[in-house]
């Protein structure tokens, strides 16, 4: 028990600091410049979405191992050693602000999620789309029955189906080919839609996952339209297949979840500077649809709309010749406060220790 | 990309040449200040023609004339401005490619127009690379031809309204008021089209074989297609305000006015106005250009938007003729100066002795004036840009420089502060944007609370971490070289505070940051460079201050991480601008890496010596 | 044991809490209710006054446009050799004859001569006979001089006051938009 406590106070001791910031500088400097060369996702992943970075056979601390330590030797300085006295409640304050701002990143890291929606103006969704994780959506007459994750596939439990599906080859990122061009081309086996044109090979993957072109190729039997399918990113139409009086449909694309609660497009209104094609503002007016309650709101630059939990982003729009639809981002994070309770505390506490300086300084000079 | 330089040299020969003869002093003040919209914003039409000016030729006046003076003989002389030098090609082999004459300054349209046309087969590919992708001059031909462009744009503003070099039968002579321009000439223009049809079924399309006054018939016709032609894409001169509230802008050419269905009788009312304008300056006629440009002015700001104000227009004529930031720069300049000589002789006269003091604290009130100026011109806060962060930062140092001043010690602070000032101000323009310095910003960027007070804190808190650096900078250098312990205390002194104060700015600031990004976007921290960058300082402070109270840092230690702030904040704050990845970039960049690179080697090795030095007298001790 | 930690611990667990509690009550479900922002009926800011100036209709009768102070005038630029012209006068026709007590129809036409103008309506065989609708020649060119009207058709419709509210360019609109755009020059100024 006395080695224990004797560590925790160790731990806790103020040096650590002085020991831990060089590392963590140079992380976000050599951080920095990686977003820059290997682009912003991979960077973010490597650098500081990590707990060791590799440095060739050298393993280096990553940004969870350096702010993990430092939230750990903050907590325990500010749970053991922290007396409140009226000259340190600044220096109290401050380090209890960044506390709440770690620990309130640190959930953020492990709970929050982000995701899109995409409404037609005149239209209603409670659709949001995951920005990088696929999956392939059963139906059977517009009854889901099936959401397979595509990161998860070489897992797939497909025993519940009606029919059987078998995998034959999937990518992350792909190449379309031309079925007829490949060699062994064999035009007898039982290619349906567009696998009858289409061959998927993998190719590396793009700097952000939202890019991929994600893609399978699979078999299908036990249903009036057996044969080898494909199924990609953003495919024009579903897969449709029968069975008896039931149809199925086949849907593959980015993950989609359901909100508990439906958003109606009223309008959506893009202001321009004049002169140019700058946009100066955009907003998009909907009514929100949960249960028996309806009711109007507006969702523009900088004024998001929160609503049980979710947040939601006026993020961009999309304009065709004669259709305009808006694009929200959406975003659950359960820890969402900290970062302000955080903040004012820091702020409070930088402030108080400034003031004591001033007070000190003045007394001090007037004896 | 249009490339349709080959109209325009048909078009400005299709109009009356101008009498040559004793060029008038026209009154000018009326014209500077009529509104135009341009680039996102209403500016006086001196501002439009500074930019202009500058953008061809690079210059703010040309041979005698200044830019506003060029600019009303390129609207209502298209011919002579067309044969006026006023394009600069920096790159010396694409001016031989050009077959330019390489004893000239600058080039004409007339000569610029065949070159470029010659070379189109060549430059058509260009445009549709990538800018990374294109050589220096491939940037400099492709630059030459978007001027080039515009520059027709201008020439043909007002062709609608200018006199035209054609005669007409006297049946059509009759209907037409005045001198004959495009305008008159649409009033017969049904007429003409049905006489031109009767002539080309009596006797074919060969004009050899019409009479004199069929041929002035087809010319007419001829006339008539061509300009209209020519006003095709011409968005440039945007002087008439648009009283139809359900079109899509406020302001329109005159073109768009005529062509566009955007006219009204206010509209056709200062139309014929500017036509009269052109009229009496074709005519040399000063007095009527005076009166009738005082009338224009008068009515188009009775036909304008409620929002635009005839003192915001003449601020900013105000801001570009002053040029407030040399003024600026020499006060703080002498500031420096006096207080450099104050350390040497010590006059008597109090007044003199205040002197430094005086004029950096005039130098200040002209920077708040001038900043207060941009703010109203833009009518927006202004940190949006990296230049105009380097404006309000330079005010906080000098300020803090004052604040720091304590009238008997010695003047260190009030140098350092308006020093570091003055210096940065000298940089600045480097970082100014190609066009207008006072900018319009993107959708997300404009008016938001927590925006405004995360840049103006952030900024802020670069100003008193440059001003701590340079402090400590002092600090060791009188630790080493001049010993004077109780110097060395105080300056330690302000550097301690400075740099609580700094931490204070920037930790509040970098936090205001995270609460914009999660109110704009839905996240709070997200590894953003700028967002890095900006954790970096505060890191640095806090590092540095764990450092001086845990010992680790001696206390010369301490002055020299601190001077290494001014590093710190390089990286940070250009460094990270250059970089332009991110949510954050908005920033102007430029190929100033090298400069940056050369700036930390130095600061390194500067730190390094005065550290040296300093610590030799610390152990001496 | 200090009692440090314990207070410390327990602010670090009250924060939480805190933050917890706030997060579920910020969470439930229950509508804000802030109507969405009413459509601002437009500032119209510089309405200008339509001109004055006169014309002689097909039945000889020289009035001007300051004699329609008080109804709704659809001031309409036409030509009998404009196609789109001859597309949208009926529907023009429709909503005076619907409306003859509040709403005036003026078709001012560039053709060049007036017997070419009437035979053209005549052949056309549009309903012409009520009091509330006028055809007449533009002798004066008023349309490009005084309008700046360069391009046939164009519409412009004044209110009661004489104010010109709104400019239609060309002829592809509909009935309804029409008719939605009279009613709303006829709406007061704000």
């Amino acid at each position: 028990m006395k080695n224990l406590v004797s560590l925790l106070t160790r731990l806790a001791d103020a040096d650590m600091v002085f020991w831990l910031l060089p590392p963590l500088m140079a992380l976000l400097v050599s951080g920095t410049l990686a977003q820059r060369w290997m682009g912003l996702w991979p960077a973010m992943e490597m650098f500081f979405s990590s707990f060791i970075i590799w440095a060739g056979p050298v393993p280096l601390p990553g940004a969870y191992t350096l702010l993990g330590i430092l939230s750990i030797n903050l907590t325990l300085k500010f749970l053991l050693k922290s007396r409140w006295q009226w000259e340190k409640s600044g220096i109290i304050l401050s380090h209890l602000g960044a506390i709440i701002l770690l620990l309130g990143g640190l959930l953020t890291a492990m709970t929050a999620r982000e995701y899109y929606m995409l409404i037609p103006e005149g239209q209603e969704s409670p659709f949001i789309y995951e920005y990088h994780r696929r999956a392939l959506n059963i139906f059977e007459n517009d009854r889901q029955i099936a959401r397979l994750p595509f990161e998860n596939i070489e897992n797939w439990d497909l025993s519940a189906l009606p029919f059987q599906i078998r995998i034959q080859n999937s990518c992350q990122n792909c190449d379309i080919q031309k079925r007829q061009e490949q060699p062994g081309y064999d035009p007898e086996q039982p290619w349906q839609g567009m696998a009858r044109f289409m061959v998927f090979d993998p190719k590396p993957n793009e700097k952000d996952p939202e890019s991929d072109l994600s893609g399978l190729q699979f078999e299908v039997t036990g249903t009036d339209q057996d044969g080898i399918y494909v199924a990609f990113d953003a495919m024009p139409k579903p897969i449709e297949i029968t069975k008896g009086e039931a149809i199925y449909r086949l849907m593959f694309g980015k993950r989609q979840s359901i909100l508990p609660f439906t958003i109606a497009l009223t309008d959506f209104v893009k202001n321009e500077y004049g002169g140019t094609a700058m946009a100066r503002s955009y907003h998009s007016d909907i009514i929100i649809k949960d249960g028996s309650l309806e009711w109007p709101a507006r969702i523009e630059m900088n004024k998001p709309l929160r609503y049980r939990g979710y947040t939601f982003f006026q993020s961009s729009f999309e304009q065709g010749p004669d259709f305009e639809a808006t694009i929200l981002a959406v975003v659950e994070n359960k820890g969402r406060l900290f970062p302000y309770i955080g903040s004012i505390v820091l702020g409070l506490g930088l402030i108080l220790h400034m003031g004591l300086i001033l007070i000190r300084k003045n007394t001090r000079s007037k004896a | 990309m249009r490339i349709f330089l080959i109209l325009a040299s048909i078009i400005t020969a299709l109009l009356l040449p101008q009498n040559a003869g004793a060029e008038a002093h026209f009154e000018m003040q009326y014209f500077k200040t009529l509104p135009i919209l341009h680039e996102g914003r209403e500016k006086p039409l001196s501002s439009f023609a500074d930019i202009m000016l500058r953008q061809f030729s690079g210059q703010e006046k040309l041979q005698n004339m200044d830019a506003s003076q060029w600019l009303t003989l390129t609207l209502f002389d298209p011919q002579s401005a067309a044969e006026l030098p006023v394009f600069t090609v920096s790159d010396e082999t694409l001016i031989t490619k050009l077959k330019l004459d390489k004893t000239q300054n600058l080039y004409s349209y007339a000569q610029i127009q065949p070159a470029l046309k010659a070379m189109r087969d060549e430059a058509l590919p260009l445009f549709s690379k990538e800018e990374t992708a294109l050589t220096g001059q491939e940037k400099t031909l492709l630059r030459l031809y978007e001027n080039t462009a515009l520059f027709t744009a201008l020439l043909r503003s007002f062709t609608a309204l200018l006199p035209l070099d054609l005669s007409l039968p006297p049946a059509y002579q009759d209907q037409i008021d005045g001198a004959l321009n495009f305008t008159e000439l649409l009033k017969v223009e049904k007429q003409l089209e049905q006489d031109l049809t009767g002539i080309i079924t009596r006797k074919g399309r060969d004009p050899s074989k019409y009479t004199p006054r069929e041929l002035t018939i087809a010319k007419a016709s001829f006339h008539l297609q061509t300009l209209r032609a020519g006003a095709q894409d011409n968005e440039l001169l945007r002087i008439i305000p648009v009283q139809w509230e359900d079109s899509k802008d406020q302001w329109a050419t005159p073109w768009t006015i005529m062509l566009q269905g955007q006219g009204g009788p206010g509209a056709a009312f200062l139309l014929s106005q500017w036509t009269d304008l052109a009229g009496a300056y074709r005519q040399n006629d000063a007095r009527r250009w005076k009166t009738i440009s005082e009338d224009i002015l008068e009515e188009t700001l009775l036909q304008s938007p409620q929002s635009l104000n005839i003192k915001r227009l003449k601020i900013e004529q105000l801001y570009r003729t002053v040029h407030p930031y040399t003024l600026i720069i020499t006060l703080y300049g002498l500031s420096i100066f006096a207080a450099t000589f104050l350390l040497f002789k010590q006059p008597t006269a109090r007044l003199l002795r205040l002197a430094p003091t005086l004029l950096a604290l005039t130098g200040i009130v002209l920077h708040i004036v001038t900043l207060t100026a941009r703010i109203y011109i833009l009518q927006r806060p202004p940190v949006g840009t990296l230049y105009e962060s380097i404006l309000f930062v330079t005010l906080i140092c000098a300020a803090l420089g004052i604040l720091l001043q304590r009238a008997r010690t010695s003047f260190i602070p009030l140098i350092t502060g308006t020093g570091t000032a003055a210096a940065l101000l000298i940089c600045a323009p480097v970082f100014k944007p190609d066009g207008d310095s006072l900018e319009v910003l993107a959708a997300v960027l404009n008016t938001n609370f927590w925006l405004t007070v995360h840049v103006l804190c952030i900024t802020a808190g670069y100003g008193v971490c440059i001003l701590a650096a340079m402090l400590a900078h002092s600090g060791l250098y009188i630790s080493g070289f001049k010993h004077n312990k109780e110097l060395s205390k105080k300056l330690r002194q302000n550097v301690h505070r400075t740099s609580i104060a700094a931490l204070l700015l920037t930790a509040i600031g970098t936090a205001l940051g995270g609460i914009w990004a999660d109110q704009s976007w839905g996240r709070f921290w997200g590894w953003d460079p700028k967002e890095n960058g900006a954790l970096l300082i505060v890191l640095w402070l806090v590092w540095v201050q764990h450092g001086r109270i845990s010992k680790h840092l001696s206390s010369t230690g301490f002055m020299a991480m601190s001077a290494a702030l001014n590093i710190i904040i390089a990286i940070s704050w250009f460094g990270v601008n250059l970089l332009n990845v991110g949510l954050h970039s908005y920033g102007f960049t430029s190929g100033l890496a090298g400069s940056l690179i050369a700036f930390c080697i130095a600061e390194i090795a500067l730190i390094t010596f005065l550290y040296i030095a300093a610590k030799k007298q610390e152990c001496a001790a | 044991m200090k009692i440090t930690p314990l207070i410390n611990f327990a602010v670090l667990v009250f924060i939480g809490c805190a933050a917890y509690l706030a997060t579920l009550y910020l969470d439930r479900q229950a509508p804000d209710i802030k109507t969405a922002p009413e459509s601002v009926l437009k500032q119209t800011e510089n309405n200008q006054s339509v001109p004055n100036f006169s014309f002689t209709g097909t039945d000889g009768k020289t009035l001007s446009i300051k004699d329609f102070q008080g109804k709704v005038i659809i001031l309409n630029f036409w030509a009998s050799w404009c196609t789109p012209c001859i597309k949208e006068l009926p529907l023009f026709l429709k909503a005076a004859n619907e409306n003859p007590k509040d709403l005036i129809f003026i078709g001012l036409s560039s053709d060049l001569e007036k017997e070419k103008m009437i035979r053209f309506l005549k052949k056309q065989k549009f309903d012409i006979s009520q009091k509330n609708i006028f055809f007449a020649l533009d002798s004066e060119n008023i349309t490009q001089s005084l309008f700046q009207t360069f391009r046939l058709p164009e519409t412009i419709l004044i209110d009661k006051n004489q104010i010109m509210r709104t400019k239609i360019i060309g002829a592809n609109w509909t009935y309804e938009e029409l008719i939605s755009k009279i009613k709303a020059a006829q709406t007061l100024q704000q």
